[in-house]
């Protein structure tokens, strides 16, 4: 069996890191994603429930716009870190290094999902200065937790879609299609209760999902049992990291069989 | 033993047109390819646009899979062993693409060797050691995004032997160069050669691979034409003198009459920026000018050389004229 150089593989992990950070920080496309969409859906999305006079839903508006944010950010930026590096011509360099790509994938994820948790500040900040919403979090570092617990589910997650990604130069309309029905599926924009059964399982395997529970348990009562959630945000990250690594061996092969890598 | 060897190396390509009624096209880039490459040798690959130059290149750099046949490196098979192969070659791609333009000239090469695992104490001592050697220092710390053309293709170069490859796979690294850019890197690839590289070189022009390689092969329309050192090729045209007729607009009829001529050998039109270039492969060929001229009777021509054949022609002979624009 290959040994893995730990200390090789964690500088690639970082250096990935810091590439990625560096190539948002100057992107406006991604700053305006980060920036200004949490503003506008906090601004639709809790006026709509107060309009509709549910102010109770404030909360749940909020944190589920949070999370549309975050996921928001990941799927576009697993999409467009395939797209950069086909376009920039390095994907196929990178495949011709000894490195997996995963590994890089992984770092550039990550720093994507560390950064979209501004997304969540920012939807937090809009609800309190727009509608002057009382927003407090009753138990702040079970939320923490799971704002931790969900970033890293979802930086999985985006390691499945990212390998999914190196197939197809067509990834960022794909992302288009995907985006809307995690939202629904995941009870982010109406609640799961008023979607129909058939459609539980699909909710039950999105990081989202539990995300969007755990978020709203933690910050409506002190003392909740957020252990199935936990677990849930815990089984899916293993999930999606063991899906990430069947699929990229397979994904590589048909991409260097169909020549495609430097297609954009 | 080899360090390239190939034995019926085929790649098709598949495809699709239309878009209610799809067909499917196969596309065939490599032939037959049967290729020997020794330790040491700079190994040049000769071609017109679409012959499959860069289809080979990546199959034997691990990042395309042949359809059929063989291709191994270092006696590794490419498809299976692809992981056991990476870390020993390198890989220089022509053009403005395979850098991080966001990224300097040092971090960019930083980043490659964390990617080839080398440890961080040989990487800090090769770093500026390839940015001196490729006349980068100066200019390490700035973006990439604005080099110039030959800059870049120098850091490619830089990039390729971060990891001090025992096999360089130089992919058309003078496209689009100045002709001063081109030659300093031409000067690199020999220097490489000198430290014992094993070079893999392919481009279309001819006297790059006549100054730089061992050994040329002529690829056409994927398949392999012929296998030699320049001076052998250029023999193939020894008995052959080149009339080169510069003008303004050759009717097609005329040239085929010059073509069908009972002492012409070949004939390739290059396009210029006002005029066309008829060379013109001949046996006696400066007898021949006369008879030349005479058919060419209404064409405006600007020059008349007679010349002895080059590599270029021997290419030409070899490929059956294939029209060219410089």
């Amino acid at each position: 069996m290959k040994r893995v150089n730990l200390g090789a593989t964690l500088r690639i992990f970082w250096d990935s890191c810091i590439l990625q950070s560096k190539e948002r920080a100057i992107s406006q496309y991604f700053m305006a994603t980060l920036l200004f969409q949490p503003v506008i859906f906090t601004l639709i999305s809790v006026g709509t429930y107060l309009y509709g006079r549910k102010p109770d839903f404030g909360l749940f508006a909020i944190t589920g716009t949070g999370l549309i944010s975050i996921w928001n950010n990941n799927l576009w930026t697993s999409a467009d870190i395939i797209y950069d590096e086909r376009r920039s011509g390095t994907l196929s360099l990178i495949l011709a290094s000894p490195t997996a790509f995963p590994i890089v994938l992984l770092g550039k994820s990550f720093t994507n999902a560390i950064t979209s948790i501004l997304a969540m500040g920012i939807t937090f900040a809009t609800g309190i200065i727009a509608f002057r919403l009382p927003i407090g979090i009753a138990d702040p570092v079970d939320f923490l937790i799971g704002l931790v617990l969900i970033v890293i589910s979802i930086t999985c997650l985006g390691l499945v879609l990212g390998s999914l990604f190196v197939l197809t130069r067509n990834a960022v309309e794909y992302v288009t299609v995907a985006n809307f029905p995690v939202y629904i599926l995941s009870g982010l924009s109406v609640p799961l209760t008023l979607l129909p059964l058939w459609t539980r399982p699909f909710s039950a395997v999105l990081a989202p999902t539990w995300g969007n529970i755990l978020l709203n348990q933690s910050a409506q009562q002190v003392g909740a049992n957020l252990l199935p959630g936990y677990l849930w945000l815990i089984g899916l990250s293993v999930l999606y990291l063991v899906a990430a690594g069947i699929l990229y061996k397979r994904v590589e092969y048909l991409a260097l069989r169909a020549g495609s890598l430097e297609q954009w | 033993m080899s360090v390239i060897f190939t034995e019926g190396l085929r790649r098709v390509y598949k495809t699709t047109t239309g878009v209610l009624r799809r067909k499917r096209k196969e596309i065939i880039a490599l032939d037959g390819i049967d290729l020997s490459i020794r330790s040491g040798e700079l190994f040049g690959l000769l071609g017109p646009n679409g012959a499959g130059k860069t289809t080979l290149t990546r199959i034997l750099a691990t990042i395309l899979l042949p359809t059929s046949g063989t291709a191994q490196v270092f006696g590794l098979d490419v498809a299976r062993s692809a992981r056991e192969i990476r870390p020993r070659i390198g890989l220089v791609f022509g053009g403005e693409r395979g850098l991080y333009s966001r990224l300097s000239g040092r971090d960019n090469l930083q980043y490659f060797a964390d990617l080839y695992q080398m440890p961080p104490g040989v990487a800090k001592q090769r770093i500026p050691q390839l940015l001196d050697m490729m006349g980068l220092t100066e200019r390490a710390e700035e973006r990439t995004e604005g080099y110039s053309r030959g800059m870049k293709q120098r850091l490619h170069i830089a990039r390729g032997l971060i990891h001090d490859p025992e096999l360089l796979f130089l992919d058309e690294p003078t496209t689009g160069l100045d002709p001063l850019a081109a030659r300093e890197l031409r000067e690199v690839i020999l220097g490489l050669k000198k430290a014992g590289k094993t070079i893999f070189l392919t481009s279309h022009y001819m006297f790059e691979m006549d100054a730089l390689c061992d050994r040329v092969a002529v690829l056409s329309q994927g398949k392999i034409l012929v296998v030699d050192t320049p001076s052998a090729l250029k023999k193939l045209v020894a008995d052959l003198e080149v009339v080169e007729i510069e003008c303004f607009g050759i009717p097609p009829e005329l040239v085929t009459q010059i073509r069908t001529h009972p002492g012409v050998a070949a004939v390739n039109i290059e396009v210029l920026e006002h005029t066309q270039l008829l060379q013109i492969q001949a046996r006696a060929g400066a007898e021949l000018v006369k008879e030349f001229l005479k058919i060419l009777e209404g064409v405006q021509v600007r020059k008349v050389v007679t010349r002895q054949p080059t590599l270029e022609d021997a290419y030409i002979k070899l490929v059956g004229g294939e029209s060219r624009k410089v």
